[in-house]
This record gives C-alpha cells, sequence and structure tokens, in this order.
C-alpha cells in the first residue's frame, strides 16, 4: 500500500483531528462550540475551516489545481485574519496537518518509498503554509484598504455620494 | 537549520483558561471606538467631560465614580422592570450562548450573551443582593473596580443592540435591554464613543448626523433633481419644510448624503414625484436615525422631539418614514412614549389609494414598505421587472424592523413585484432568526472594523451560499446602517455582492409617466443585460 | 471549586438533618421548627420579589416580535408570534411556560450530501430535558398532594395510578421518578461540558444539587427506608392545621426529604427560581406588538432639553435664505 493509499483511506479521521487540533486554539469554550456545532450557517468558523482543510488536503494528495488550493486557504485565513490571531499562529494551521500525520499513521520506516512519498508531502505542506503566509498578509491589506475607504470617504460608515465629495473637497 | 514546525512550537497555540469572574480587557488596535471628542460631550452636556481615549491607563474618571454608578444602578433598577427582573430570572441555561454574531465570528465567550449580562449582574449582585453581599464572589458577586467598568465598556460596545438572542431565550431576556443600561451607566461617568456621541451632536444642532446645514442639504435635493432628469426626462420636486403638505416625509439622512442609499434616495424622489404625493422634507427634522439610542434614553428623546415639532409646525396630517433599522425601533416603540401623543396628527391614510393605516393609527407614522406595498398591491404603480434582471437579489432583514417590528412581508412583497430574481437566505438566518450586519448601534466606526468584519461572518457566510448557489450579486435591505456597513464586509467576505435598499428596486423598475426610453439603472450602469442574467440560469 | 462547594455543601445539610434527628432527636426541630420558618420565610420572600418587581415600571414598550406585524390587511399576519391582542399574549405566554417555545426555536439546518438539499432540524436535547424536567417535577407536586388534602380528589389518586401503572416492583416505581431523575442528570452533566461550565456559578450546581437530592431522598423512602405513609400524612396535617406532633414511625430519611425540601423553599425567592414567575413579568414576552396603535406611557417620562425650531432657524437663518427654505411666518410654497 502506498502512501497515498493510506491517505485516502484515514481521509476523514485525519481531517477530523486536524480540525480538532485547529479549533483547540481557539478558548475552550468557543472551540466546543466550533467542533460540535454542525449547521453551516450557525457555526462559519467551523464550516469554513472544516471545508477549506478538505480542499486542502485533497489538493496535497491530488496536487489539484493551485486555484482550489488558494481559494481554501484563503477562506480560513480570512477568517483568522481578522480574529486577533497573529500569522505566525495563524499560518500553523498548515503544520499542524503534519503533525496529525506523524501521530496518525503508521509508517513503515524501511519502506523507503514511503518515506520519500512522505517527505515529499512534507514538503508540500511547508510550500503551502508559505502560500498561507503571503495571503494573510494579503487579507490584513485588505482589511487596511477597506478602513482607509472608509476614513476618507467618512459619512458615518458610508461612502459619501460623489456630490457631497466634491462639495466637501472644494 | 529550524525546521518551521520548530518555530511553531514557540508559538502560543493553547488559549489561557480561567474563568470570566476576573476582569481581563486590552484595546487592541481595530477592536474598539474611539472616545468621543470633548467638543461634542460638551455640546450636549454629558456627564465628566473630556478628552479621552478607551487605551488611555488612567480613564480621569471622577473621584466619586464608583458612588455615582452604583447610585445609577439603584435609579435604573427603580425605573426599569426589564433590568430588575433580567438581573434576576437568568438561570443560565445558555440557548442564548451561540447565538450572538460576535461569539460566533470571534470565539470570545464574553460575548456570549448570557456573559454580557452576567459583567453587570455580578455588580448587582454584589450590591443589591443578600447572597453577593454575604458570599461575594462564591454568588457570582464582583466588586465594582475600574478593570470591571473596563470590561463594561468593551462588552457593551461590542453588542450591537439586534435582539437576537431574546428570540432564543426562554424568558426572553434581551441583552440589547442590559446593553442600554450599562452604557447609561458608562454615560453617568462620561465613557462615550465618538462614533454614537459626534453624530448624536450634530444631529441635536443641524438636524442631521454628518451636521450639514441647510443650504448643502437643499444642494443635494438639487444634485438629486438633475440625476433624475437625467436619467428619466423628468423634472421632479422636491418640497423642503412646504407648511400644509399632507405628509411629512423623514429619511435617514445617510440616504441623501452616502452611497449606495444615494440610489433609494433617488427612489423615493421619483416615486414620490409618479404617484403625485402631496408632501414635504424638513431641513430641521432631516434626520430619521437616532443615534441617542445608542447612548441613553434621555439623548434619545432629545433628538426624536424633532420629528413630532415639526410635523405640528409644518401641519400636516401624518408622518411617513423611510428605509432605516434603529429609526424605526425609535418609531414604533419609544417615539409615542417619548414625544407624544400625536393628536394634532390624524390616523395616517393613503391618499393614492384611500387605505387608512389603522395600525399606525396612534404613533401616526407608515413605514415606506407599508405605504408602497399597499400602493402595488392596489396596482397603482406600473412596474418593468426586467430593469432589475442584471440583479439576482436577496434580502437581509435588517435587525430592528424584524425583531421591533415584525415587517417581514412589506419589503418581500416589494422586492417581488419589481425583481425577477430573488432569492431567499437560509431560513435559520432571516425574518426574527436574522444575522446582525455587526456595525449597528454605533459601532461602525472605521477603527473598529475588525470587530465589525467578526461580527458580520455569520451574515456573509449566508449571503456566500446564495451567492453560490443562485448567483446572488445583491444584498436588498431596509437599513441606512446596513447600507453602509455591508458594502466593506462583503467586499472583503463575498466579493461580487453589492448593496441597495428596497426603493433603489422600485425606482428602476418604476414606469414613469412621460418618461423617455431608460438607458440605465439608478446607478448609471447600462440595463440592456438581460443576456448577462439569462446566463446564469 | 465551583462544583465541589455546593456539593459539600448540600451533603453538609443532609448529614446535618440525618445526625440530628438520628442521634439527637432533634426531630421537633427540623422536622416542625425548621419547616415552618422556611416556608414562612419563602412566601414573604416570594411575595416581597415580586412587589419588588411590579414597583418597577415598563417604562417602553419593548415586545420582542418573532413574527409578522399586523398591518395591511392582505398580509397574513402572525397572531402569537407578534400578537396584538389580550388573547394572542396569553398564548404567547403559555406557549412560553408550558412548551418552552423559545427554546425549541434553535433550528439548525444540516447539510446532507447532496448539497443542494438544506434540511432543518431542531436542536431538541435541551428543550426536551428541560421540558420533561419542569412537567414531571410538576406532575409529582401534584402527586404529594395526598398528604395535603383530606378526602384525597379523586383526580390526584388518577394521576397517582396512571403515574405507577409500571407495577414492575413492590412498591411500583413512578414513571415521574424515573424521568425526572433521568433529566436532573442531564442537566447536571450538561453543565459540567465546557462551554455551559464557564457560564454556571456555584449556585447553579447548587439548586441541581438540591434538587437531585430531594429526589433521591424521596425515592429512597419509598422503596429502601420506607415510610408508613398514613404516619407521614398525619404529621403533614399536623403541620398543616397549626397542631404539630412528632410522630414515632416516620424515619430519619422522612426528615432528610423535608429538611431538604424546607431549605429549598427557603432559597427559592433569593435564587433563579423566580424565574417561575419572572417569565409571566417579562417585558419582552407580555407586551403586544401594538405600540403604533395605542401609546405606551412612561410613569417616569421627564421633560429634556430640545433644540427647537426656533432656536435652529435662529442659527441657521442665513443658510435656509440662500437655500430658498421657506422661514417660519412666510409661507411661501418651494414649487418653482
Amino acid at each position: 500500500m502506498g502512501l497515498k493509499d493510506i491517505l485516502v483511506e484515514k481521509r476523514s479521521e485525519i481531517l477530523n483531528a486536524w480540525s480538532d487540533m485547529i479549533m483547540d486554539t481557539y478558548p475552550p469554550d468557543a472551540a466546543v462550540f466550533y467542533k460540535t456545532e454542525k449547521d453551516r450557517f450557525l457555526n462559519p468558523v467551523g464550516y469554513i475551516v472544516n471545508e477549506g482543510i478538505g480542499h486542502i488536503y485533497d489538493g496535497l494528495l491530488n496536487g489539484g489545481s493551485a486555484e482550489t488550493l488558494a481559494y481554501a486557504i484563503d477562506r480560513i485565513i480570512r477568517v483568522m485574519a481578522v480574529q486577533d490571531i497573529p500569522p505566525s499562529k495563524a499560518v500553523s494551521f498548515v503544520f499542524m496537518l503534519k503533525k496529525v500525520l506523524k501521530d496518525l499513521i503508521g509508517i513503515d520506516t524501511t519502506n523507503n518509498v514511503i518515506i520519500q512519498e512522505l517527505n515529499d508531502l512534507y514538503d508540500r505542506i511547508e510550500e503551502t503554509a508559505l502560500v498561507a503566509f503571503d495571503v494573510y498578509m494579503g487579507c490584513r491589506e485588505d482589511i487596511s484598504r477597506i478602513r482607509m475607504d472608509e476614513i476618507r470617504q467618512h459619512g458615518y460608515g458610508a461612502t459619501m455620494n460623489p456630490h457631497i465629495l466634491k462639495r466637501r473637497r472644494g | 537549520m529550524n525546521k518551521p514546525e520548530e518555530i511553531v512550537k514557540d508559538i502560543e497555540l493553547t488559549p489561557k483558561k480561567g474563568d470570566w469572574m476576573t476582569p481581563e480587557v486590552e484595546f487592541k488596535k481595530g477592536r474598539y471606538c474611539y472616545g468621543a471628542p470633548l467638543k461634542h460631550q460638551q455640546y450636549l452636556e454629558l456627564p465628566n467631560p473630556r478628552e479621552w481615549q478607551p487605551s488611555d491607563i488612567d480613564w480621569r474618571l471622577p473621584d466619586n465614580w464608583q458612588e455615582i454608578i452604583l447610585k445609577g444602578m439603584a435609579d435604573l433598577l427603580k425605573k426599569n422592570r426589564s433590568f430588575r427582573l433580567f438581573m434576576d430570572i437568568c438561570v443560565r441555561c445558555g440557548a442564548c450562548a451561540d447565538k450572538c454574531h460576535f461569539f460566533i465570528g470571534s470565539g470570545d465567550p464574553k460575548n456570549m450573551p448570557v456573559l454580557r449580562a452576567e459583567l453587570l449582574r455580578s455588580v448587582y449582585r454584589r450590591y443589591f443582593t443578600l447572597q453577593g453581599r454575604l458570599l461575594g464572589r462564591l454568588a457570582g458577586a464582583r466588586d465594582l473596580t475600574v478593570e470591571v467598568l473596563k470590561e463594561w465598556f468593551y462588552y457593551f460596545y461590542q453588542c450591537t443592540e439586534c435582539r437576537r438572542c431574546s428570540v432564543y431565550c426562554p424568558y426572553g431576556i434581551d441583552t440589547c435591554e442590559i446593553t442600554m443600561i450599562g452604557r447609561e451607566l458608562l454615560n453617568l461617568v462620561g465613557c462615550n464613543i465618538q462614533w454614537v456621541v459626534e453624530p448624536a451632536s450634530n444631529c441635536f444642532r443641524t438636524g442631521n448626523h454628518l451636521g450639514v446645514p441647510p443650504h448643502a442639504f437643499k444642494e443635494t435635493f438639487d444634485f438629486a433633481i438633475d440625476e433624475i432628469k437625467d436619467l428619466t426626462g423628468i423634472k421632479i420636486e422636491a418640497p423642503i419644510n412646504r407648511k400644509g403638505a399632507e405628509i411629512l416625509f423623514v429619511a435617514p439622512s445617510a440616504d441623501y448624503f452616502a452611497s449606495p442609499h444615494w440610489f433609494t434616495f433617488l427612489g423615493y424622489l421619483m416615486l414620490f414625484h409618479e404617484i403625485g404625493l402631496d408632501y414635504t422634507w424638513s431641513a430641521y427634522a432631516s434626520e430619521g436615525g437616532n443615534f441617542g439610542l445608542f447612548h441613553s434614553m434621555e439623548l434619545a428623546k432629545r433628538l426624536n422631539a424633532k420629528i413630532y415639532a415639526e410635523a405640528k409646525r409644518l401641519k400636516v396630517k401624518w408622518i411617513l418614514g423611510g428605509e432605516c433599522g434603529h429609526m424605526w425601533r425609535v418609531i414604533h416603540q419609544y417615539m409615542d412614549t417619548f414625544n407624544g401623543p400625536a393628536d394634532f396628527l390624524e390616523v395616517p391614510v393613503s391618499p393614492i389609494t384611500g387605505t387608512r393605516f389603522e395600525h399606525a393609527k396612534s404613533t401616526k407614522m407608515v413605514h415606506i414598505t407599508e405605504f408602497t406595498a399597499d400602493l402595488i398591491y392596489n396596482n397603482i404603480l406600473n412596474l418593468d421587472k426586467s430593469r432589475n434582471d442584471k440583479w439576482r437579489v436577496t434580502f437581509h432583514d435588517s435587525c430592528n424592523p424584524a425583531r421591533s417590528m415584525g415587517l417581514f412581508e412589506e419589503p418581500r412583497f416589494i422586492i417581488k413585484n419589481t425583481c425577477n430574481h430573488f432569492y431567499e437566505m437560509p431560513e435559520n438566518t432571516i425574518k426574527e432568526r436574522t444575522f446582525c450586519c455587526g456595525s449597528g448601534a454605533g459601532l461602525g466606526a472605521d477603527e473598529n472594523i475588525e470587530m465589525r468584519l467578526r461580527g458580520g461572518l455569520p451574515r456573509a457566510n449566508a449571503v456566500d451560499y446564495v451567492r453560490k448557489k443562485h448567483g446572488v450579486n445583491m444584498l436588498a435591505c431596509i437599513c441606512a446602517i446596513d447600507k453602509a456597513a455591508l458594502p466593506p464586509l462583503l467586499e472583503y467576505w463575498v466579493p461580487g455582492v453589492e448593496v441597495c435598499g428596497v426603493h433603489e428596486l422600485v425606482g428602476n423598475a418604476l414606469i414613469m409617466k412621460g418618461e423617455k426610453q431608460r438607458e440605465t439603472n439608478l446607478r448609471g450602469e447600462p440595463l440592456n443585460t438581460e443576456g448577462e442574467a439569462e446566463e446564469k440560469e | 471549586m465551583k462544583i465541589a462547594l455546593p456539593f459539600f455543601a448540600i451533603a453538609a445539610i443532609v448529614a446535618v438533618i440525618y445526625s440530628g434527628v438520628k442521634f439527637y432527636n432533634l426531630q421537633i426541630f427540623f422536622g416542625i421548627v425548621l419547616p415552618y420558618i422556611c416556608f414562612t420565610l419563602a412566601i414573604v420572600g416570594f411575595i416581597a420579589r415580586i412587589i419588588r418587581w411590579a414597583a418597577s415600571p415598563v417604562p417602553f414598550h419593548i415586545t420582542t416580535v418573532c413574527g409578522q406585524q399586523k398591518s395591511l390587511p392582505w398580509i397574513s399576519h402572525s397572531k402569537i408570534e407578534s400578537p396584538t391582542t389580550g388573547m394572542g399574549v396569553l398564548l404567547r405566554v403559555i406557549g412560553e411556560t408550558i412548551v418552552f417555545r423559545s427554546l425549541f426555536r434553535n433550528d439548525r439546518a444540516s447539510l446532507y450530501k447532496d448539497k443542494s438539499r438544506v434540511i432543518y432540524s431542531s436542536d431538541k436535547l435541551l428543550w426536551a430535558g428541560a421540558l420533561l424536567f419542569h412537567w414531571f417535577l410538576f406532575i409529582i407536586v401534584l402527586r404529594h398532594l395526598r398528604l395535603f388534602l383530606e378526602p384525597v380528589p379523586y383526580w390526584v389518586i388518577t394521576l397517582q395510578n396512571m403515574d405507577g401503572i409500571l407495577e414492575t416492583t413492590i412498591p411500583g416505581v413512578y414513571i415521574s421518578n424515573v424521568i425526572v431523575s433521568l433529566s436532573v442528570l442531564y442537566l447536571i452533566l450538561r453543565r459540567f461540558r465546557s462551554r455551559i461550565r464557564y457560564i454556571s456559578l456555584p449556585a447553579d450546581y447548587f439548586i441541581l444539587f438540591l434538587l437531585g437530592s430531594i429526589i433521591l431522598s424521596g425515592i429512597l423512602m419509598r422503596h429502601i427506608y420506607r415510610v408508613d405513609i398514613l404516619d407521614a400524612k398525619a404529621f403533614i396535617m399536623g403541620l398543616i392545621y397549626l397542631k404539630p406532633l412528632v410522630h414515632e414511625g416516620l424515619g430519619a430519611m422522612f426528615y432528610v426529604h423535608l429538611g431538604l425540601v424546607s431549605v429549598l423553599f427557603m432559597y427559592i425567592p433569593h435564587s433563579k427560581l423566580m424565574h417561575m414567575a419572572g417569565i409571566f413579568l417579562s417585558p419582552t414576552r407580555n407586551l403586544k406588538n401594538d405600540s403604533r396603535m395605542k401609546r405606551h406611557i412612561n410613569p417616569w417620562g421627564y421633560p429634556v432639553k430640545e433644540h427647537t425650531y426656533d432656536e435652529w432657524e435662529e442659527e441657521f437663518k442665513d443658510a435656509l435664505k440662500e437655500a430658498g427654505i421657506p422661514l417660519e411666518g412666510e409661507d411661501v410654497r418651494l414649487r418653482q
């Protein structure tokens, strides 16, 4: 059995553990909510994270399109970027997969093929984390841009209409 | 070489544990609103005025601040059954815990409504109940310290008074009431935010939140009239302060100063022209919104007084109100009590259809969607739905019209009659269970952007769902704060969905007598886009 | 700490009563004095609390509306969730008290594999647990009426017979006892869970432990430490008619049960158990949604400082003239 077969077989187990590990970085009372509330509308954070890591996992395994991968990372990081989570901690959700893999799959250390495959996978995880870092910075830029737009067109949260703006400037 | 995971090891991943009794607040940029400027505190004659920021270590409270707050609490307990009752009867069942959009989005346990109330309740127990005085912490009681006060400020300005939790509470405990009381108490020692006090002060002085004087107010009307002329070839009128008109129309000032509210404003003007309504705007009561509500009952009453006063002065028969959320909370549930009885007005009757608005017979003020729905139902309006075909529309119930009025079907009826493509968001995120935009109750400040984005996540997530499923690209709503807060929110979470008012859709669809062939919608975008909408089917 | 302390408090109460009766013959104190004191305090405290609530007015009309308002005649109006009549409010409050309407509202939408289908279900566990607990506790209280009334009304006997219909053991197991025990257990275990634990106070555990121990002592008394029912009744009737007499046949468990109930009653006015009365006074639920139809009066409303039209016109006179907006007095129509 190759590494990929193992990973496909243990997909849901690995994803669950990965998801739990991410949720455990929240205060315990929130973590319980994020883990147990299954309604995607009442628990958007849980939903987005679970959906996202599923895509990332499949992408890493099957070499899915860069776009899907980037989108999934973006969804998760976008949430973390407004949640008072510093970039280092936000990006760490990707590395958690490595820990989960180490814990969950019993690797036959004598099987050089699998070890090689695993190392390749670890490399891809690290690359993904670098992408996640870029995404995080992008999200923070989005936030500042949105905020700057508001300040520029200050009208109690509303974008001022062009006529008023003209008048104020003139 | 350090492997990435080794670096990660140094990062604190496990959250701090502890109980909520120990107050702990850190004012970080992006997560709190700035303090109110001295000038505006003074203009409104608020207590303990000073230049002040929540992030200051020393809040420069009056020496006897504890006494002031406790006296205030005793006073408010005497004056409000809701306060007294809600302090006593909560069983901490936790049904409300996951209903708050701020908790859902941030995971901060003190955003659970039950805990927001406990912040106040713990002090109530300590000073107003036997077991709290005797047992202290064991009975869940806390001393009123500066840290507790700071925590109050942090979390009472992290509640949008949306009342969603109160729908789920088995005893109807309303966190909005708790927050209002908390803010009243904070106000007693001079802790207010700029985003509430400045518009309130502007509104008190000039009549609107932006503090725009009457001539500038008039000018925006001239712009609107020109724009409508370009669009339809029709020159409409927009009377201001006209005595003897039948109806006074009051809208949130954002409608004529801000975008995308502006297009709703055009919609009102076109509609009123088309049906030949005998009405007037007022430059004195030029603000429907009432930021006093987010500060104290007294300030809310002071600002609200203008509407009836102006109706009386202009000798109108009744009042029509524009699309605004908290404005309608005040009008529906407070105005008559504050500044009534409106015995100088008549029971509203639509001059076009003859419908008597019996449900507004005491307050004498009708919501624009009630008025327009009645027009459409009586086939008064000539509507061309296809002019809104560019949009695949969903409707966001704004908290106040939803949970304080029960205004659900009127706006939906209008949308269905002005648009071909209307899709509801999931059932547990609309109507009385609607999610807040995250910027209500005065929290829409730009400096508070991160908190707003967190709070808006549940709403945005439901929008994302209908966008993916039905290709929704337009979110209609009937609240000025929504129209201001949702565009940036959606820009961050769900790019590609725009925000409009219901009367913008009316303005687009309305076929006016003698109008020229319309080439663009109210936003100036080309109308001929049938192809686009078809493609998505 | 939050949990251990209330637990030991209950244990201490039980130990004091048990040993007091068993070793020091304090039947008179625990069987007669304590109940009288506690019941007096309970009634006085309960009434005082209600008066205190009622003394605070409801200044504003703050209904939480959960359904379509009554507006245009052709829009169907939700008569209970947005009541405009006294009957509507009554039904709404009854809905809250007898079926816990609001707790039932916990809808969940779950997405099934077929992603286009959204299926709604309800998170009904808390609702079911709370409902069963309250209803069967109520049945138990009614069943106890046979100890307080002479002759025992027919319906009490019927209720008791129905409750004991599962005659698997002698004496028969009451269905209500089983259900109440299980639901209290559920409510206790629920408070051990992280999120609820965070919001819970010692008082929340105390009340559950207290109820649990009352139920447990009652069950023990019925099935293990048997108490002669006629003796118990004679004793209670004595208490009611203010001719208390200590009966020899009543064991320590009876006094433990009675003592715990007394403590519970004394505690009610100071505890969250006041929600049983508070729910009827809750302004978000017991007000109609008719605030635009009928003026709600604020008894302490006072005049506030306003910015009057005259002051405003004075301040902006020039601007108004510039804009051609008519001033007071000149009734110029704006029509050009």
